[in-house]
């Protein structure tokens, strides 16, 4: 049987076995699949580097049509996101974060060009060295208006009224922003600052759309992440990942030195097999 | 394995959870250790019942070692200004082959992974801020894989160990000695010739 041939996103792999992994890609043509590489985890890895997280892929899979598990042949690498995700720590946790939102975000077997052009265009700005923290709010804001999850900006959820000018009003109720005559609503509510970040972002390129101010970008962070949680129903795993390495970070740079006293009293870790 | 006695069925099955040890496998030991003398499988459950019991994390860096100071840490002659960061206790060993490097190590027993939910929290990092914070080092050298997890562990040790006044350094990446160069992908080659050195 020819093989099924695609240009694909690594989104994730996992062990399988002793020396090969299991896949996910994210294909242009089918949509997420799942293929096993076999010796991949080996010495003669014939895969090398093309398997790290949002490389950008060639791939020839074999299987029948619509079968849960490929097997992965060929693999040729069109564009690596490594150099990018090893330029910093930011950029290495924003890369995983990115594979996984759009790893959850995607369903298996049903393609979505529209999600592959805006990862491939989010990976491309983190080359280019855009923040990576717009950057994160920009994929989160896209993927849940592909998905049909982002209130409109400028209808009033709950009435046919435009939206005023201003700060945007969300109620949970409406799973929109409302106008002051359908309100009060439940929050949160987004300034008119982030308002128009929100603008720039659907009216704009990744590489374009510039930092947001720190307030604009945390509460767009926090009603991202709301809207994000109800839709999948779980947190994602990155996102506790990401929190413990900010404090982690934060900590050490806030804290002076310990002297002896202060290390001794500092909570022993475990000492057993994990 | 409805068909085999219940020892033999459960033995199969316990083997077929081992890494690597399908189900045909798991039957070919289970009848070896069926024929074979009773010591001998005596001894293999004995070292087995033994693994648990008898091993434990060093103290000091968190190698596997059946004291509570590894070989490796009570060894006089190493080096104590240099300590050697590593994933996993077999990575260690890797260092070892070298016979080069004559320091110290510390192994964290994984690397950061968003994707599944392996925080800092889960790492052995902690034990290594106290030993730099002791005093008496001065180089950590990074030696997690060359992987995006790698790197990101690698850059997360950097930030929380550069404050403290330390030289932290990460360990090359290039191209395999033997192998040939027509045959290494774009990002090995590229980080090869960015880690390039003078002659």
């Amino acid at each position: 049987m020819p093989p099924i041939s695609s240009d694909a996103l690594v989104l994730r792999s996992y062990k399988l076995g002793e020396t090969s992994k299991v896949v996910v890609l994210l294909t242009r043509e089918r949509g997420k699949v799942r293929a096993v590489a076999k010796g991949a985890r080996g010495r003669r890895n014939r895969y090398h580097s093309a398997l790290e997280p949002l490389s950008e892929v060639r791939v020839g899979l074999y299987g029948r049509q619509g079968a849960e598990l490929y097997r992965l042949g060929e693999c040729e690498l069109l564009r690596s996101a490594f150099p990018a995700g090893a330029r910093g720590l930011d950029e290495a946790m924003a890369l995983s974060y990115f594979a996984e939102l759009l790893d959850a975000f995607s369903l298996e077997g049903e393609a979505e060009d529209a999600v592959y052009r805006l990862a491939l265009a989010i990976v491309a700005a983190v080359e280019e060295g855009s923040p990576v923290t717009a950057l994160a709010r920009y994929l989160e804001a896209w993927l849940l208006r592909l998905n049909g999850l982002y209130p409109s900006l400028d209808r009033c959820a709950s009435c046919p009224r435009g939206l005023p000018a201003g700060s945007l009003e969300y109620h949970a109720g409406a799973h929109g922003f409302v106008c002051s005559e359908c309100g009060p609503a439940s929050g949160p509510a987004l300034t008119a600052g982030t308002g128009s970040y929100l603008r720039r972002i659907f009216g704009h390129a990744p590489s374009a759309v510039g930092a947001a101010g720190e307030d604009e970008s945390a509460s767009l962070e926090s009603f991202h992440r709301d809207l994000i949680r109800r839709h999948l129903e779980r947190d994602l795993r990155s996102h506790r990942v990401l929190r413990d390495v900010a404090r982690g970070v934060r900590g050490v740079q806030g804290t002076p030195q310990l002297d002896e006293r202060e290390r001794d009293s500092l909570p022993r870790e475990r000492k057993t097999l994990p | 394995m409805a068909d085999y006695p219940a020892p033999l069925a459960r033995l199969v099955d316990e083997l077929r959870r081992l890494p690597g040890v399908g189900p045909k496998s798991a039957q070919r030991i289970a009848f070896h250790l069926l024929k074979a003398p009773k010591e001998e499988a005596e001894r293999l459950a004995e070292a087995v019942g033994q693994l648990q019991q008898a091993l434990r994390l060093c103290s000091v860096c968190n190698a596997v070692t059946d004291r509570e100071v590894c070989a490796t840490c009570s060894d006089a002659s190493r080096v104590d200004r240099v300590i050697c960061v590593v994933e996993e206790p077999h990575n260690l060993l890797a260092v070892e082959r070298t016979r080069d490097f004559k320091g110290r190590y510390h192994v964290l027993h994984g690397a950061l992974s968003p994707l599944q939910g392996i925080g800092p929290d889960e790492l052995k990092v902690q034990g290594l801020l106290d030993r730099v914070r002791g005093g008496g080092v001065e180089e950590v050298i990074l030696a997690t894989s060359p992987t995006v997890e790698g790197e990101a562990t690698a850059a997360y040790l950097a930030r929380l160990l550069k404050p403290l006044a330390v030289r932290v350094t990460r360990i090359a990446m290039g191209v395999p000695v033997g192998s040939d160069l027509e045959w290494a992908d774009e990002v090995t080659m590229a980080k090869a010739l960015e880690g390039r050195r003078e002659y």
